[in-house]
């Protein structure tokens, strides 16, 4: 006969177990998905905001990325390659014409091609309010790419997929 | 009080919930209509689930509203199949033109202008737009996309 305090408390226990795994000893894919909730955490906005806030968060998404960093998205028509450097002033005018911005990643698709390499493909949803008030809500599938450099994961390239064809 | 638990509630419990999990994660995947591109057939806020087995028994046929997954099926397009590989689709003045032939939608309440050239589905895809068309046409997401992308159909 099992008592259900016994139940609960084996619960309890597996629970914080678990818990506890996950926080100390996070595989790549977590690590990776962690970079990402990071990343839409960043870019994130609920009105107005300071000039400096919004340098650090575009300079915190710019740590977020490595080298040469390749951007496709063939339904915006954005085919281009530029250095890391050039990612904040992109993610602050992109920022500054909205007045909020939420930004959430799910169903990751992980594989690792070699080495400290690392292949995602994820559904990025984005809803945010332009300057002029109009609600714009984009899904997109993904395909980054990224490498592990000094034990850290940085984004090296992303691609959107067309998922619907006109 | 807590009621004792014996070992056969406990399995009970175990299988149930293994059951509910393989049910509503793989089966009747539930799901929340955000936006108002399926309107009015479905309303912005409403709620259903995704039927994954359905193209397992029944064949896609014109017309059917079906979900359409990303990379995968947290985050789900509802759309309705208008055309099938071969088939060429095209937009007049609003109105769906397949194979030169214009059809008739009874489900479309309201319609803006929409222009399309007409255009060939491939091989493996499906034609899928939304009800919704009193919105100018580029802020509504349609077009070909592969049947390996439909998820199911919604339960009602």
């Amino acid at each position: 006969m099992v008592n259900a305090k016994q139940v609960i408390f084996a619960a309890i226990v597996a629970a914080g177990a678990i818990f506890a795994f996950f926080m100390f000893f996070q595989g790549d894919e977590a690590k990776i998905k962690k970079k990402f909730h990071a990343l839409a955490e960043q870019a994130e906005k609920d009105g107005n905001e300071h000039d400096l806030i919004a340098a650090k968060k575009a300079h915190l998404i710019e740590q977020m990325f490595f080298g040469t960093v390749r951007i496709e998205i063939p339904s915006h028509e954005i085919n281009r390659s530029f250095p890391r450097t050039n990612i904040s002033p992109h993610v602050l005018y992109a920022r500054a014409r909205y007045q909020k911005i939420s930004l959430e990643f799910h169903d990751f698709q992980f594989e690792f091609p070699a080495e400290k390499k690392a292949t995602v493909t994820l559904t990025g949803v984005l809803d945010a309010v332009t300057g002029s008030g109009e609600r714009i809500r984009e899904i997109h599938e993904m395909v980054s790419t990224l490498e592990k450099i000094d034990g850290e994961w940085r984004i090296t390239g992303v691609s959107g997929v067309d998922v619907l064809e006109k | 009080m807590l009621p004792d638990l014996n070992r056969k509630s406990l399995i009970r419990m175990i299988v149930v919930g293994i059951c509910a999990f393989v049910i509503f994660s793989y089966i009747l995947i539930p799901f929340r209509i955000t936006g108002f591109s399926m309107e009015p057939t479905y309303s912005d806020g409403s709620f259903n689930f995704t039927v994954t087995p359905y193209y397992w028994i029944f064949p896609m046929e014109r017309f059917d509203v079906v979900t359409v997954r990303f990379s995968g099926t947290r985050v789900m397009l509802l759309k309705r199949i208008v055309a099938f590989a071969g088939e060429t689709v095209a937009f007049e003045n609003g109105y769906l033109v397949i194979n030169g032939q214009k059809t008739a939608e009874p489900y479309i309440s309201a319609r803006q202008p929409w222009n399309l050239a007409p255009r060939t589905v491939k091989e493996g895809h499906v034609y899928v737009v939304g009800d919704n068309r009193n919105v100018p046409m580029k802020t509504h997401d349609f077009g070909q996309t592969p049947i390996h992308r439909i998820t199911g159909a919604p339960l009602w």
